[in-house]
Parts: structure tokens; sequence; C-alpha cells
């Protein structure tokens, strides 16, 4: 064989192997797009996501992974900040949100009114997939029992919070204290789980109640607060903020975004999105998570819908 | 150096892909370096930028505390404490980033306003916890926390802008660094289409310039100039070409130098052809053959040579051009296989010799002898060898194969020749000679009788006729033999042409006769002459003769040879008649 045909042969084979390449690429390419044609997407999907903590540090947690949805359910996802625990409901019946992460009061007492299909929540280093109330006060402030509570002043997050109301006052009403205003001389609403926290710090108040979660990371964060605060009481878990969504979305969108994140955790980039939230990774949740809490709510004997008028 | 088309097109695409990778190579490490020095500024900046914003969003987040503390949606202002000290941590973390005194002195300048805010949220919560918040001094200080929070993002804003301009600035620059990249690609790529050009114009220079050599090339030989030949060095097919086209040249050449080499071998062969058919006397023929060949331009002889004729052992010169007279004496006596032509007499071969002087077997050299060669051919007839022909050369000079051919097939020409000139010559003495005694035989003496006896007529002059015959001849063959009968005729012929003057004629008339014929002399004359021979016969030899005299007297006319012949012939008679021994003369009146 002389050179010239050989060359030519060479050439013939890169073209074969082009051409093979382009064909698999093609039908790659074309299997990515049938598969995102077998649910209805939405134009766009808003998550709603409560003050847990202040505005800055919860848009900062949940950004990653609302883009990690966008980008794998190719869609535009937006992060809507509640003013406040109570605006949900609204937030839902107006069409502003199509999702959100749910505190477990908020869920309970949106449910009944406004049909949210829960998805999944995440579950926390520490393998837990729940948090807990805490009662503090200052450790110079000698308040150790409910006794001591007498006459100070008392901070609380919001009356739509598990941890920032439902909680301390089970806690009270277990401890004999039916009437929070006879036994504290103030009580205040902070907003927020830190800034009920902060507030005990500097002594705006005397007791307070916050999610263990926000209280310690406060104390990793702040050497002093540590030092300085002490827990006087904790609740038992509660489910942690899940995802919740319409349920009037599409089914097939709904079975994505759930398979989505419960595989959010098998790769890198998922892992990454996990991070800012301090989770690693999300398990299925649904209404029947919830049972110790309708249990509280049962034994406070609480009217919900004089909660959600309040607000 | 010519290079093949193959090596220059391949060093030539080595030469560009060698170019444009140090073309590239050089521009990426240099485009690389530089866009890593201001890349790393960049990401300096925009981290820092980064966090900035990060405060900004928090001091925002701060001012929607104290939004909802002054409109009572929160009841601490513990919140925007938090968020502040948050915002100082971001700085102080903006702070490790920052290397230069004014932004380090602006960081500081926020923190403490900062700071300023976070007693003032403190003094207006204390106004609200006393029942102020709508109050005079209650708004006063909401007033004053929000203008704080106005002068920090005010602050914020300054920073940022600086930071926004520097990495504007930096920005700049990696467009500048991008734009001096795109332009070094776009000069390697021109200086790659320029290097290629330049290559390809040697790629074909190299195919071209043998091409033309090898198109004028063609057109010369086809011209007629065969000893033209193509210069290619290269060793490429166009190289092979050009190797073969010289060689077919070089062929043509040969063929051609063949053709006119034959050309001439023919014309001079047909020459010397046409010489030898002129000529049947041996001497012509040998003289213009040689002169011939010698003077011949395309032969390089000298003028001199010659050419013996072999006679059993001994060879004689017959034939020579330019010879002193010592040469002639020295080779008087040659024999076969004396100096070189004696040699080539012997072996039948063509010889060279290329120095007299220094050749061994050039034996015979006269004193007059100059440096000289020969060339030395065998002159071969039907069945032998008939001569040698010798010619001069130069000293040293080589003879051709072809030329020793050429001379091989002229001597068997001239051999043949020789041979045929001899035969004739034979041929012509048979006929006019009695070949036992060597005297003319009657035809000659016929031949010429009548003119001599007009001429005789006509100046007045006498002329004798002797009718001569052996005495009882017939008797002495039978006694002794025919051998020495033939022997007695030879002795009496000796005899008589001693006797005989020169302007006598003498001839054999038949068997045992002879007749004289004597210009000039009358019956006396002619009688003496007779006399003289009886005498010496019968005195020398075993046997005697009789002799018959007829003349022509003076005046007489009209007479032919037969009577002449015819009276000496009776006059013999008579003597035989007389008892032999003895002489009788016609006295018979013609008339």
């Amino acid at each position: 064989m002389n050179r010239k045909s050989g060359f030519y042969q060479d050439f013939k084979v890169v073209i074969f192997i082009l051409a093979i390449s382009i064909a698999a690429l093609w039908q790659t390419a074309a299997a990515q797009g049938n598969n995102t044609g077998d649910f209805q997407k939405p134009q766009k999907f808003v998550i709603g996501i409560q003050p847990e903590k202040n505005i800055y540090e919860q848009r900062k947690a949940y950004k990653a992974i609302a883009q990690y949805i966008a980008k794998y359910l190719d869609i535009n996802v937006y992060i809507y900040t509640l003013p406040n625990y109570t605006s949900l409901f609204e937030a839902f019946s107006e069409g502003i949100i199509d999702a959100a992460f749910l505190g477990s009061f908020s869920y309970v007492l949106t449910r009944d009114e406004f049909p949210i299909d829960l998805l999944v929540r995440p579950v926390w280093p520490d393998d837990t997939s729940t948090y807990r109330g805490y009662i503090f006060a200052r450790k110079d402030s000698g308040i150790r029992s409910v006794a001591d509570m007498k006459g100070k002043s008392l901070v609380l997050v919001d009356m739509a919070t598990s941890a920032g109301y439902l909680y301390p006052l089970y806690y009270l009403k277990k401890n004999g204290i039916n009437s929070l205003n006879s036994h504290f001389s103030d009580i205040y609403f902070a907003g927020s789980h830190d800034g009920s926290a902060w507030a005990v710090f500097k002594a705006e108040a005397d007791v307070g109640a916050c999610k263990d979660r926000i209280f310690n990371s406060l104390a990793a964060e702040f050497p002093q607060f540590e030092e300085q605060m002490v827990v006087l009481a904790e609740s038992f878990g509660l489910p942690s903020n899940g995802l919740g969504v319409r349920s009037d979305l599409d089914r097939g969108f709904k079975e994505r975004l759930r398979d989505l994140l419960l595989d959010i955790d098998k790769s890198e980039e998922g892992r990454q999105a996990l991070k800012p939230l301090g989770a690693v990774r999300f398990i299925p949740t649904g209404d029947a998570d919830y049972r110790a809490l309708y249990r509280m709510i049962d034994h406070l004997q609480l009217n919900p819908d004089i909660l959600r008028d309040n607000n | 150096m010519a290079l093949s088309f193959r090596t220059a097109l391949n060093l030539g695409l080595v030469f560009i892909i060698v170019v444009i990778f140090m073309g590239s190579a050089f521009s990426y490490i240099f485009v690389s370096r530089s866009t890593a020095r201001v890349s790393s500024i960049i990401n300096l900046n925009e981290s820092k930028l980064g966090s900035w914003y990060d405060v900004a969003e928090i001091i925002y987040a701060a001012k929607d505390v104290l939004y909802d503390f002054s409109h009572g949606n929160v009841d601490v202002i513990a919140p925007m404490d938090l968020l502040i000290n948050k915002a100082i941590k971001e700085m102080r973390a903006i702070e490790d980033l920052v290397a230069s005194p004014e932004e380090l002195a602006r960081i500081e300048e926020i923190i403490e306003e900062c700071r300023v805010l976070q007693v003032v949220g403190y003094v207006y919560q204390s106004e609200v916890r006393q029942g102020y918040r709508g109050g005079s001094s209650g708004l006063e200080m909401e007033a004053m926390a929000v203008s704080r929070v106005n002068y920090i993002l005010q602050l914020w804003r300054n920073a940022v802008t600086e930071i926004n301009d520097n990495l504007l600035d930096k920005k700049k620059e990696v467009f500048r660094i991008t734009d001096f990249s795109k332009r070094m690609l776009g000069f390697i790529l021109l200086s790659a289409i320029l290097t290629a050009i330049i290559v390809g114009f040697f790629i074909v220079r190299s195919l071209s310039i043998p091409i033309e050599k090898l198109a004028k090339g063609t057109q010369r030989i086809a011209n007629g100039d065969l000893n033209y030949r193509v210069e290619i060095e290269v060793k490429d097919e166009i190289g092979q070409l050009a190797n073969s086209f010289n060689k077919m040249a070089e062929e043509l050449a040969k063929v051609q130098n063949d053709l006119v080499t034959a050309n001439e071998e023919t014309t001079i062969l047909y020459i010397i052809s046409s010489k030898i058919n002129r000529s049947i006397d041996l001497d012509e023929l040998l003289r213009n053959v040689l002169e011939t060949i010698i003077e011949m331009p395309s032969f390089p002889f000298l003028k001199k040579g010659g050419v013996f004729i072999i006679k059993g052992d001994t060879m004689y010169l017959a034939s020579h051009l330019g010879h002193s007279a010592e040469f002639l004496e020295a080779h008087n006596n040659m024999r076969v296989g004396d100096c070189l032509c004696g040699l080539v007499a012997k072996t039948g071969e063509i010889l060279v010799s290329s120095d007299c002087f220094e050749d061994e077997l050039h034996t015979i050299l006269p004193n007059d002898t100059e440096p000289h060669g020969h060339i030395i051919v065998p002159l071969k007839g039907s069945h032998r060898l008939v001569g040698v022909m010798y010619l001069y050369l130069p000293v040293n000079q080589e003879v051709s194969d072809h030329l020793k051919k050429m001379f091989e097939i002229i001597g068997s020409q001239v051999g043949i020749a020789v041979e045929n000139a001899t035969s004739y010559k034979d041929a012509v003495e048979l006929t006019l000679v009695d070949p036992l005694t060597g005297l003319q035989n009657r035809r000659v003496m016929l031949a010429n009788l009548d003119k001599y006896i007009v001429l005789a007529e006509r100046h007045g002059r006498s002329l004798s006729l002797i009718m001569m015959d052996l005495d009882h001849f017939k008797k002495f063959n039978d006694t002794h033999g025919h051998q020495v009968g033939d022997q007695l005729l030879i002795q009496v012929a000796e005899i008589m042409k001693k006797l005989v003057r020169k302007s006598g004629h003498i001839v054999r008339y038949g068997g045992e006769e002879f007749l004289l014929m004597l210009p000039e002399a009358d019956w006396k004359g002619a009688f003496q002459v007779a006399e003289r021979i009886r005498i010496a016969v019968e005195k020398e030899t075993e046997i005697t003769i009789s002799l018959g005299i007829a003349s022509l007297q003076k005046g007489e006319k009209g007479v032919v040879s037969q009577d002449l012949i015819k009276d000496a012939d009776t006059a013999l008679y008579r003597a035989k008649q007389l008892g032999r021994n003895r002489i009788e003369i016609a006295w018979k009146d013609r008339t």
C-alpha cells in the first residue's frame, strides 16, 4: 500500500468515528429532551421561606437549593422571604408562592385551610431530622426554674411557631402556669428565633424560647453567648422545616421534585447545595410525622383560628 | 542544494506546525501569566465585593428589623443588634483581604458607625419601653437610628464604588491582555500563512526548477544536442526521470556516434574499394591504397607506410611511401618473422606498436628512424597471407578496437586485390613470355615484327631474322629425358641473351626453334651474331645448332613479316639439309 492511499484510509476512519460520535451525541441530546417532557412544568416555581432566622441568613441558607432545583428541573425558581410566620397562608392562597419550607406549627395552621403536600424534610449532621424547643435565660439572671421566672419578662418568637410559642406555652402549663400574663411582667415577640435568643443575651428580656438549632448556632458563633446563657428546658423532637408544595401542582412535577431532593446528597454538587442549610440529605415526610405536635395543640386546647386571626 | 519535493513538503509542514506551536505556546504563556496576575486581583476584589454585598444585605435586614420594631411588629431590638454584630464580623473578614490603609480606615469608620447604631438602637428601645414609642423622643431616636443606617449604607456605597472602579480598571486590563493575545494570535496566524506561502513557493520552486531543466534538456536534445545533460541533483521521481533522460541521451549519442563511425567506415571502405577496383596492376594498386589510407583525414597516420609481399619465406617491399634509401636498404632482405612486419606475416594477426624505440620486437631500426608507432595489417588472400601493410602512427597513439576491426576488413580486401593483381601479372607473363626460357614468345615477335619492318623500310635501314633450331634435339630428349632437354633449352636461351645486343629480340618460336630479330643489321651483321651463337652452343653444350638468316635489304619495300620468316625458315632447312651445325643465308629475290 502506497503512502497516499494510507492517508486516505486514515482520513476515512476519522470521518467514520466523527460521524458515529455525532450520531451518539444527537441520540443522547434527544433522550434528555424526552426525559423533561414527561411532566408539566410550571412557568416559574416560587419557594417561600419563613423568618426562622434573620432574612439575610434565611435567604443565604436556601439559595443554593433553589438554584439546584432550577438547574435540574429546568425551570425558574425564586425565593420569597415571608415577612412573618403567619403570612404563609396568604402567600399560598394568593398564589404568591408554590411551595415553602414550613415550620411545623405553620404547617399545621395552614394545612386545614390550604391543601399542601409535604414532600421532604432535611436531615442534620447528627442524623436527626427534628428540632427541639429551648427555654433559656442568662446565667447571671439567677433564673433556674419556672418559679424564678415569676415577674420576669419573657421573649417569644411568633405565635405561629412550635419552639418559639407552642412549646413554652405547653411547658409552662405543665408547670402550673396557665396564664403567661400573670406569671411574667412582660411578654415580647422577637419575630425570629435568633432575635429571641439574642434579646435574652442582650438582657432585653429575662427568659426566652427558640429552636435549639438557632440557639446552638449562636453559641457556636459568639463565645460570650455560650458563656452567658443557660438552657432551662427543652422539648421533644419536632419535625424540621419540611418542603410543602401546593397540592394542585402537576403530579409528575411533584414526583420529579421529590425524587430530585431525595437524591440531592448523591452528588458532590448536591452536597454543596445542602451545606448553607446545614443539612446532609433529605428524607420523605408526611402528615403522620406531626402527630406529637397535634397532641401538644390538643393539650393546650388551642384554637388555631384564633392564632391565625391574631396574626 | 535542491531538496526533493517530498522532503521540502514535509519540512514545510513541520516548520509551519513548529511556528504555530511556538507562537501559540508563547502567547499562551504570556496571556496566562498576565491574566493570572490580573485575575487574582479581580478574584480578590470580587470576593471582597461579595462580602461587601453580604454586609449590605445584613444592614438592609437590620433596617427591616428597625422598621418592624418602630411599627410594633416586633418588641425587641435585639435582632437588629445581632445583625449589626454579623455585619461587623463580615467586615472584619474583609479586612483580612485589604492591603490599603485607606480602605482599612473606611472599614473601621463603618464598623464604628455600626457600633453607634447599636447604641442608638438600644436607646431607642429604652425610649419605647418607657412608653415613648410615638413620642418626640421616641421618634427622634427612631430618626437618628434610621439616619445612622442610611449613613452606614452611604459609606458602604463609597467603598463598593471604589472597589468597582478598581475592578473595572482590572477588567479593562484583562481586556487589553485579551486584545493583545488576539493580536498576537492574529500575528501568529499571519506568520503561519506567510510561512506557508514562502514554503509553498519554495516547494513549487523545488518542483518547477527541475521540470524547467528537464523541459530545456528535452528541447536541446530534440534539437540534436545529444551531448547536453539535464543537471538535476534531487533524488525524487523528477530526479529519476532526469537520470533516465540523461541515460537515454547518452545511448542516443552512442548510437549516433556508432552510426557516424559506421558511415565513415563504409565511406572509407568504399573509397578504398574503389581505389582497389580501379587498378589491376599490383604496383598501381598498392600505391593507390597506401596514398588513400594515409591521406584519409579521419585516420591518425603519419605520411609513411608500405606493403610487403610475401614470397615463400621472404618478403619484398612491393610499395612504399616516404622512405629513405637507408630504410629501403635495411629492409632489402626481409624474411618472414623479421621485425614487426615479419611477425605479422608469421602470425596473420593485426599488430599495434605504440613506440618503435620501446618495442623490443621492432628490431630493424635504420639510423634515420624517427620516433613512431605502427599499425601493421596482414593482407589476407583467399587462401593465404599475401602480404603485410604497415602504417605509421604518432608515438603512443591509441588505436580503437573499432579501427583495428576496420583494418582487418581493409586487410582482407587489399589481400584479395593483391592476390588478383598477382594472378593477373602471372597470366600476362604467361601470355607474352615463354615460361621455360623467360624469352618472349612468337606472338610478341609477330606483333612487333611488321612494325619493325615498316620502320626499317621508312628509314631505309636493314633488318635481319635468324631462325635457329637445335640439332637432333629429339634424340637428345630421348636420351637424356625431357627435364635435361628443358635445361638445355634454357642454357641455349641464356647463351643467346648473352650474345645478342639489347636492341635485338629473341623469341622461342616453338619446340626447339628460336627466332632472333636484329633491327638495323644486314645479313653480314646477322651472320656474325649467328656464328657467335653457333660456336658458343657447340662449345658450351652437348649439342649443335643450325641457323637460317633472312635479311631486309636496304631500299627493299613491301616485305611482310611472314615472307621474311619463311625465308629464314627456308635457309634453316637448307642448313639442316647441308649437314647441320651451320648457317645458311636466304638469297631469294622476293620481288
